[in-house]
């Protein structure tokens, strides 16, 4: 392998960096856009304009909602990826160690969870919702998905803690931790690294959903930056300076947790693919 | 510190029997040792005494009291894991006081314990280090001083050393004595290395599926073995096993004939009488055993030398070539070339008889 | 088996570890699946009563030239969904495997971007890049003399199947390569270089060692991204709705229309409850039919 390394022909690096280059084009052509005035933007796409013009993310974030967008976004996100780590690790640590009649049953009806998407039973969950009196609250874009996120925390922890070595939970029995001391001084800090993993996964998915604050909430003011998005749009058509600031605000947060833990999300996401 | 009794143990898993019934008295004060060839039961034995597995039947006493249903946390004992175990999130100060905090010791006492643990052990720079940061060595060290801050009655060892290199498995080894000589404590002592339960133990415990095959000393076994199997397991290189038939029997001694050997008699001493002409036997002698000064002979083909320096091992075939390799330890470096013919000789009195059943002939 | 015993209670104290997730999950998943299942056999518009029709709404699919429409579409996606990133994404990780630790690292942080992003969001800005008007890449071509190619690309009833298909593309073919990637990663090293005392070349060692030892991952590959053609609604909800004409129906799109436009929810389900029995199938097919090469030797 390395006597290979740093050989590879000028044209297919070529062909990679021209790919690479096609990915983050509309990117930035994004957030150029996201700086130009509409005049700018009539002398042409690619013109870069005389100055920034960092306004259109403040008639963004005021007059387009943005704001309210974004604040909706953290108060789904936060509960979401808290209450599914804690209910996560409760269950995996169920499914792990512990007897309760009808284990395999329940792990199967919790696979086919992870499975059937969304689409599949939005319209009893609006119901639902609707009976409950829960359309148009937080509660009715958070509650779903922490369910929704039940099955992947539930297989991704427990099979976490079950590759924890045996040695060190028998170590902690004979020095005779109880089982509560035991999850929480033994294992969970051992479990520090997957649920890291787990919280960045949970925490993209949620705030990229679409489809359950679409149907679950028409009021603007539970609306989330991408459903936020898509009203902005069809309210302002022709002001693609402010849309596209919009656009940068929903996915700067999400650049910025991936460029910061890419390592950690890129071995969390390969690390089930070779099996 | 105290004993600890173990009355017709059983262990099945399901329909699988895996320890078919140990009695064992091990003293207080004493360092046993299992030894025996993987699956043979005696980690299984371990962790059943530890508690990480039931016993199925039979009973378990520590210091006098029944065990088998109590916690593990509760029976007195302290076990040092073959990985160490140590939980990786905590310093080694903590890793060692853990226990103590459960078992409801005030923090003051917890650290004089741990510090004093640390002492003995040479710990005392390490302890707010955390496992990632310690040698091999040092974390072995650490899971043995868990185990000592807890003050056990019966310290459990579950093959300690064998993710050490060989140079710091001799050296844990040596430390290992004399830390068990320092806390006179009663130690039972897990391996698959007969060095290791030779030079280690005060008495040895030979295991094969789930069976004690032997009990004693190691020198005891070495000169005594009970059966073939204990014979081949205890010493090193393997001792010598020859086909052999009763010739006859004279005042205390059987005449051994040896058909592979070109029919060559040897006197063994042996209490047993009625020893019918024409049994089969199989005739043991260690490679450590011949002598030039023997009174006894075989003659064979040099095969193979080995050079190890003190000693020359030389692998020999019986002249007419169909007997196994015959191994034969010689102080001197010119034992022979490969393809002569030599007299091996022995002394008779230090060969060994097994019945057809592998059983001692004594 | 002998740990568990050790952490193991009596069940009414285990219960308290695995209840509140359970019956979260009851009454916010499970719950709503079994009712879809109920629901798709009933003839409801969501206000008064549902009616019993047992499976007249399947029967009423078989017929029904639209849903057929949506299902033609959908596998036509595929192409852009799977095959494409796939092979893209194969053929990028070749590639990128053999060059500096720092230019990989790059070029890897950028193709694995859009994977990150809201679909939903993506659709908004790339309906936008398509805009027939003002859109960049219809500038773009007229800037380079192909203003004959600047077509109204999401209202031609021709090309918005590829055009949307492209976005998935583009959007997946980046994680495909990250997997294969990570996927040679984990193939030993000295098999390429046996490869090549054997004198296999570049490309017979790719086919002949890569390809075959890289199958669990093309497995993953092909089970996430088909899957994910089956559940795609966000991106073609926020590009097209469907349109125009109904080119780019798919069974989503066409269950949102049918429930939550029509109010024909019996049938909407029944349309919903295909396409999670369609997604079973291909997991189950792909985990049979998509073998690693190692498996069955020992």
């Amino acid at each position: 392998m390395s006597s290979q390394l740093n050989r590879t022909a000028l044209p297919l690096r070529l062909t990679l960096w021209f790919f690479g280059l096609l990915t983050i084009f509309p990117f930035s052509l994004l957030l150029l856009t996201s700086v130009k005035s509409q005049p700018d933007l009539m002398r042409g796409a690619f013109v870069l304009p005389d100055y920034p013009h960092f306004e259109n993310y403040l008639h963004a974030w005021i007059d387009g909602h943005f704001g309210v967008y974004f604040w909706n976004s953290i108060f789904v996100v936060v509960p979401v990826v808290v209450f599914s780590i804690v209910l996560g690790v409760l269950l995996a640590f169920g499914f792990a160690f512990l007897s309760f009649p009808g284990r395999k049953a329940l792990f199967v009806v919790l696979t086919i969870g992870m499975m059937v998407p969304a689409e599949a039973f939005i319209i009893p969950l609006y119901y639902e919702m609707r009976y409950l009196g829960l359309t148009n609250t937080y509660a009715a874009v958070i509650l779903p998905q922490i369910a929704q996120s039940m099955p992947f925390a539930t297989i991704f922890l427990a099979s976490a803690m079950q590759q924890l070595p045996d040695e060190i939970l028998e170590a902690a029995i004979l020095d005779g931790a109880s089982r509560r001391h035991i999850l929480w001084h033994v294992i969970l800090p051992l479990m520090v690294p997957a649920m890291s993993t787990l919280a960045l996964f949970l925490f993209i998915w949620t705030w990229n959903e679409f489809l359950i604050p679409l149907i679950l909430v028409n009021d603007d003011a539970y609306r989330t930056l991408p459903l936020g998005m898509l009203f902005f749009q069809g309210r302002y058509t022709v002001n693609t300076p402010v849309l596209t600031a919009g656009a940068v605000i929903v996915i700067a947060p999400l650049v910025l947790a991936y460029l910061i833990f890419q390592r950690k999300f890129i071995a969390g996401l390969t690390a089930g693919a070779g099996k | 510190m105290s004993g600890l009794q173990l009355k017709d143990i059983t262990k099945s898993f399901g329909t699988v029997n895996v320890i078919k019934g140990v009695d064992l008295d091990v003293k207080s004060g004493e360092f046993v040792v299992f030894v025996g060839p993987s699956g043979c039961g005696k980690s299984t034995l371990l962790r059943m005494i530890a508690g990480l597995e039931d016993i199925t039947s039979g009973s378990l006493e520590i210091g006098g009291e029944r065990m088998n249903d109590v916690d593990p946390s509760k029976r007195g004992i302290a076990m040092v894991f073959q990985s160490y175990a140590l939980y990786p999130h905590m310093t080694v100060r903590e890793n060692m006081g853990f226990a103590l905090r459960f078992a409801g010791v005030p923090k003051p006492e917890i650290e004089k314990q741990v510090l004093d643990a640390a002492r003995i052990l040479e710990l005392e720079p390490l302890l707010d280090r955390k496992p990632k940061a310690l040698s091999g060595g040092q974390r072995q060290r650490v899971a043995i001083g868990r185990a000592i801050v807890r003050h056990p009655k019966v310290f459990l060892f579950d093959e300690p050393l064998s993710n050490l290199d060989a140079e710091l498995r001799v050296h844990m080894r040596i430390e290992l004595a004399k830390l068990h000589r320092k806390l006179g404590a009663t130690v039972i002592y897990v391996t698959h290395d007969q060095v290791e339960a030779m030079t280690l133990a005060d008495k040895i415990v030979v295991l094969r599926g789930g069976i004690v095959e032997q009990v004693g000393a190691p020198l005891d076994l070495y000169d005594n073995p009970a059966n073939l199997f204990v014979a081949g397991f205890i010493g090193s290189p393997k001792m010598n096993f020859l086909k052999g038939v009763i010739a006859g029997t004279e005042a205390g001694k059987a005449l051994v004939r040896l058909p592979d050997f070109g029919d060559v008699t040897v006197p063994v001493s042996v209490k047993a009488t009625g020893l019918a002409t024409g049994t089969p036997v199989t005739f043991g002698i260690r490679p450590e055993h011949f002598d030039e000064a023997g009174s006894a002979s075989i003659a064979v083909v040099v095969d193979i030398l080995e050079h190890l320096g003190g000693e020359t091992l030389v692998y020999a075939r019986a002249v007419s070539g169909n007997s196994d390799l015959v191994t034969i330890s010689a102080s001197h470096r010119e034992a022979g070339k490969s393809g002569e013919t030599l007299t091996a000789r022995f002394s008779p009195d230090k060969a060994l008889l097994f019945d057809a059943e592998g059983k001692r002939i004594y | 088996m002998k740990l568990r015993s050790k952490l193991d209670a009596p069940v009414h104290k285990n219960l308290i570890y695995i209840l509140p997730g359970l019956i979260l999950y009851a009454a916010f998943v499970f719950g709503p699946i079994v009712s879809a299942v109920g629901i798709s056999l009933t003839d409801w518009n969501g206000l008064g009563l549902p009616t019993w029709v047992g499976l007249q709404n399947y029967a009423g699919l078989f017929s029904d030239e639209r849903f057929y429409l949506s299902l033609k579409n959908n596998a036509e996606l595929m192409v852009f969904y799977c095959v494409l990133p796939l092979g893209l994404g194969i053929g990028l990780a070749a590639i990128l495997w053999n060059m500096k630790p720092r230019e990989q690292l790059m070029l890897r942080t950028m193709l694995f971007l859009p994977y990150i992003m809201p679909t939903a969001v993506l659709g908004i800005i790339w309906a936008w890049l398509y805009n027939p008007a003002f859109g960049p890449i219809n500038q773009g071509l007229r800037l380079l003399g192909l203003g004959s190619l600047a077509l109204p690309w999401l209202g031609d009833f021709t090309f918005v199947l590829p055009a949307v298909g492209l976005v998935a593309t583009w959007y997946f073919f980046g994680f495909c390569m990250v997997i294969f990637m990570s996927g040679m990663q984990r193939l030993d090293p000295n098999l390429f270089d046996a490869a090549r005392v054997d004198g296999a070349t570049g490309l017979q060692t790719f086919r002949t060692v890569t390809l075959p030892l890289l199958l669990p991952e093309i497995r993953v590959v092909l089970l996430l991204t088909v899957i994910a053609s089956i559940k795609s609604f966000d991106l073609i909800f926020t590009m097209t709705r469907g349109g125009p004409a109904n080119a780019t129906l798919v069974p989503n799109i066409y269950m949102y229309q049918l429930g939550f436009q029509l109010n024909r929810f019996g049938y909407a389900a029944a349309v919903a409850i295909i396409g999670a029995i369609l997604i079973f199938t291909v997991n189950y097919a792909i985990h049979r039919l998509v073998r690693p090469a190692d498996e069955g030797a020992n």
